[in-house]
């Protein structure tokens, strides 16, 4: 098991949808500094795939000080340098414009985007039901 | 690790069943045979009547009490019986003794037949285990050498068709004492049949696909020529017609087509593999140096008779043809052994009524038998061939790409 | 070092040309795909591979010796498994490995172990009691217990249900420890190995239609939509201006064009449609694997030469 969320869809590079899940884990808390970060081989066995692609992940990850290579417990997740709202925010970036591409479709405006982001936050951020 | 061993343990565990039965087998003819053996014995108040030695043939294989069947000797015996009881009459031990020996005669054949069953089914079950043709053996794509698999293949033909039978052969011998010409005799012709049975179902299994149809076609040959052999020309001083090779080559096809029609699979694979007939020609020619050196064995003198020619003939081609497949997997060489084969069977029918019957015309009709049976033959074998089973050739009809 | 080439590899079933002119080359390391629809000629490309059957002209090289003559040696490096392979049906799992042990001198117990108890195969049932899935897994086992340097898989996934394909999947990836050993596998479905292959290869009636890494497919086609806006410019094909010939399988309907870019270069196409749409709205999306197989069916222009 691995220990960030992920959710590989068929179609889209793979390496690259890794790469976002596991900077997201690590923005979001989920991957905290000093955890032990699975191997290459775990990595490949647990997403069944290729294990050159897995290995490029990794190693992505550590030129981009994500993770960190140390000799004796292999590789960790490095603590994140200071990542700014704004760069966590440009994470969101495709997904932000998926919707704005949509939006324009629909002829919407700045404004009416942002009216609709206030309603879904609000909505999404009220205490569950169940 | 010895791989031919290697493949030999697996081929035991394989069979045991099989080998189990085979021991059987050889363990009721040897009881029959001793069993009967000792009547004779006991018969005649422990001495053996000088006809038996005469008459006997101390082979196993060749059905031990041949002698009792014949008419000379019940006469013999039974004369030989009253004068022994000084002209009282024993009648009722010789009647035990005239039963036993009709009752054996036909088990002491079954026991044959279901022996020289047994061992082609064994030699086919042995090659299409791990056959060198086709592309889905499974030893193919393993570590395994051609000639790995035909060294394991051969030790257990050796030791399961010829040792072991030899063993008990020469027990019996051993057993029934007589003179050591007679059992190196027996010896050697015991082997030389099982060499013979075993090439022959290889050969067989090489050039047919479908191993029964190859031994029923076989048997109609021998049927046909032993009927017209039989009414053409009879004669009493030949041995009955049982005996005639052509007809137990039939009576073995008609077993190897129950088998195979009880096990269908077999029909799918090819087989092959093959003994040291070597073995036996070296010994052929081997003797003319060895026999000086050991001047007290006698060594029986082979007749250069026709068909010795072509057991020979055959027997070797088949090995040569076992081995060129193991090592090349290339069955081209198999179906021009074919063509000699018939040619050689067209001489030695010429010869044998040339020679033996030294009559012209004797010569020509079973010539026309011979032709006649293998275009039958042939023809048979085009109307029950089977399709091959190997992978054909694929489709190109552009199917799509899946998904 | 190429694990596997061929050179002009034909094979030929009486008339029919099964492979014809194969060019072949798998480098080392590489997990290899070789699609394509039934009857293309991928088994007995695989076969040839093997020595299970001979090339009727041109070659094959595989781990450095000529197809025709691969001993004990080589095959004690290579791993075979195929869908309709003839195993020794009588033998019980345990007996079949312990047959195949003694034949590798690179055995590892423990890996063999591993996988047994991975693969929850039953190891007292007789190969034939085994349902087929089972079999293969057992057959893979077989192939995978040495280590081998090179695994060939001959439609490995066909037929299996979800379950097995995963489990079969989990192991092969078990063994894979990186650049140790190279893996060929044939397919007709292009999905089963989009996850695995660094280079795809597909093969119809007989010849090859393209090779190429999979990060250089996925890296160069994408899927280009425009949607002109309000202040509607003439489509290109009203104006003069040219389409660029690697933009391929071009549609338009209303507003909206949509076309394949086969030679995708970042900030080159949106330039380009800038120039050829003003005013549109651009959304580029990469294309899944099997609309690029299916765009290079319709499209072999588009393929790339293999590069020997």
């Amino acid at each position: 098991m691995l220990p960030f969320s992920i959710e590989l869809r068929p179609g889209l590079p793979l390496a690259e949808q890794i790469l976002f899940a596991v900077k997201k884990a690590v923005v979001s808390g989920q991957l905290r500094p000093g955890d032990k970060f699975p191997s290459v081989r775990q990595l490949s066995q647990e997403l069944r795939v290729n294990p050159n692609t897995a290995h490029k992940v990794v190693a992505a990850l550590v030129a981009e000080n994500v993770l960190l290579s140390t000799p004796a417990v292999g590789t960790v997740v490095a603590a994140p340098v200071a990542g700014s709202r704004r760069e966590r925010a440009a994470l969101l970036g495709s997904e932000l414009e998926r919707v704005i591409v949509e939006a324009k479709k629909f002829g919407l405006d700045i404004h009416d985007v942002q009216a609709a982001v206030e309603a879904h936050w609000r909505k999404l951020s009220e205490p569950s039901k169940s | 690790m010895n791989l031919p061993l290697h493949i030999l343990r697996k081929d035991c565990r394989r069979l045991r069943g099989w080998l189990a039965v085979w021991l059987a087998l050889l363990v009721a003819q040897a009881a029959l045979a001793i069993y009967g053996f000792t009547i004779i014995k006991i018969s005649v108040l422990g001495r053996t009547p000088p006809h038996i030695r005469q008459m006997y043939h101390p082979s196993l294989a060749l059905n031990s009490l041949d002698c009792l069947e014949s008419a000379e000797f019940t006469q013999a015996a039974r004369t030989y019986f009253i004068e022994l009881d000084h002209g009282q009459d024993k009648m009722s031990f010789y009647d035990q003794f005239i039963t036993y020996k009709i009752i054996s005669g036909y088990a002491m054949t079954a026991l044959w037949l279901a022996e020289i069953g047994l061992l082609a089914y064994l030699v086919i079950s042995l090659i299409r285990e791990d056959t060198p043709l086709g592309d889905r053996a499974f030893w193919r794509t393993r570590p395994l050498a051609g000639v790995e698999v035909l060294w394991g293949k051969t030790l257990f033909l050796l030791l399961v068709i010829v040792a072991v039978p030899a063993l008990f052969q020469w027990l019996f011998t051993v057993f029934a004492g007589p003179s050591s010409y007679e059992s190196s005799f027996a010896l050697h012709h015991f082997i030389t049949l099982q060499f013979g049975w075993i090439a022959l179902a290889m050969l067989l299994a090489v050039l047919w696909e479908n191993i029964f149809v190859g031994f029923l076609a076989l048997g109609a040959l021998a049927a046909f020529t032993v009927v017209f052999d039989d009414l053409l020309n009879p004669s009493p001083t030949d041995l009955p017609w049982t005996h005639n090779p052509f007809w137990m080559l039939y009576i073995l096809g008609l077993e190897i087509a129950l088998a195979a029609a009880l096990w269908r699979r077999f029909f799918r694979r090819r087989t092959f593999l093959f003994a040291g007939i070597v073995l036996v020609l070296a010994w052929e020619n081997m003797k003319g140096f060895v026999a000086p050196l050991f001047p007290a064995v006698q060594y029986p003198r082979v007749s250069s008779s026709p068909f010795w020619m072509l057991y020979l003939l055959i027997v070797s081609t088949g090995l040569a043809a076992t081995i060129w497949m193991y090592l090349y997997r290339r069955r081209v060489v198999a179906l021009g052994l074919l063509g000699v084969g018939v040619l050689l069977l067209h001489a030695v029918t010429w010869l044998h009524y040339l020679k033996v019957r030294a009559d012209f015309y004797h010569a020509l009709d079973s010539l026309v038998i011979l032709y006649s049976t293998l275009l039958g033959t042939v023809a048979l074998l085009a109307l029950l061939r089977q399709k091959p089973v190997d992978p054909e050739p694929p489709n190109t009809d552009g199917s799509a790409v899946t998904s | 070092m190429n694990a596997i080439e061929t050179h002009g590899l034909s094979r030929r079933y009486g008339r029919l040309e099964a492979v014809h002119g194969l060019d072949l080359a798998v480098p080392a390391g590489a997990i290899f795909a070789l699609l394509g629809p039934n009857g293309a000629g991928k088994s007995t490309t695989i076969k040839v591979l093997m020595n299970l059957l001979e090339p009727t002209a041109g070659s094959a090289t595989v781990l450095g010796v000529d197809s025709r003559r691969l001993s004990p040696r080589e095959l004690a490096r290579i791993g075979f498994v195929a869908d309709n392979m003839e195993l020794p049906e009588w033998m019980t799992v345990r007996v079949f490995l312990d047959y195949c042990r003694p034949l590798y001198p690179t055995w590892d117990r423990d890996l063999e172990s591993n996988l047994l108890q991975k693969f929850e195969l039953p190891t007292d049932r007789k190969l034939k009691h085994l349902s087929r899935g089972m079999r293969m897994k057992a057959a893979l086992i077989a192939a995978l217990a040495y280590r081998p340097m090179l695994l060939v898989l001959d439609e490995p996934f066909s037929g299996l249900d979800p379950v097995v394909r995963d489990d079969f999947i989990r192991g092969v990836l078990e063994v894979s420890a990186l650049g140790d050993w190279t893996v060929f596998l044939s397919s007709h479905d292009v999905e089963e190995v989009e996850r695995l292959a660094d280079w795809i290869a597909v093969l119809e009636q007989g010849k090859l239609r393209f090779a190429e890494p999979l990060d250089s497919l996925l890296r160069r086609f994408r899927r280009i939509e425009i949607t002109r806006g309000a202040n509607s410019v003439p489509s290109p094909s009203q104006s003069q201006k040219p389409i660029p010939s690697t933009w391929l399988a071009s549609e338009e309907a209303g507003t909206l064009h949509r076309f394949i870019d086969s030679q995708y270069m970042e900030g080159d196409a949106e330039r380009r449609c800038a120039e050829l749409f003003p005013g549109a709205a651009i959304n580029v999306q990469p294309l899944p694997l099997r609309e690029i197989y299916l765009t290079l069916a319709r499209h072999p222009e588009a393929a790339k030469a293999m590069q020997p």
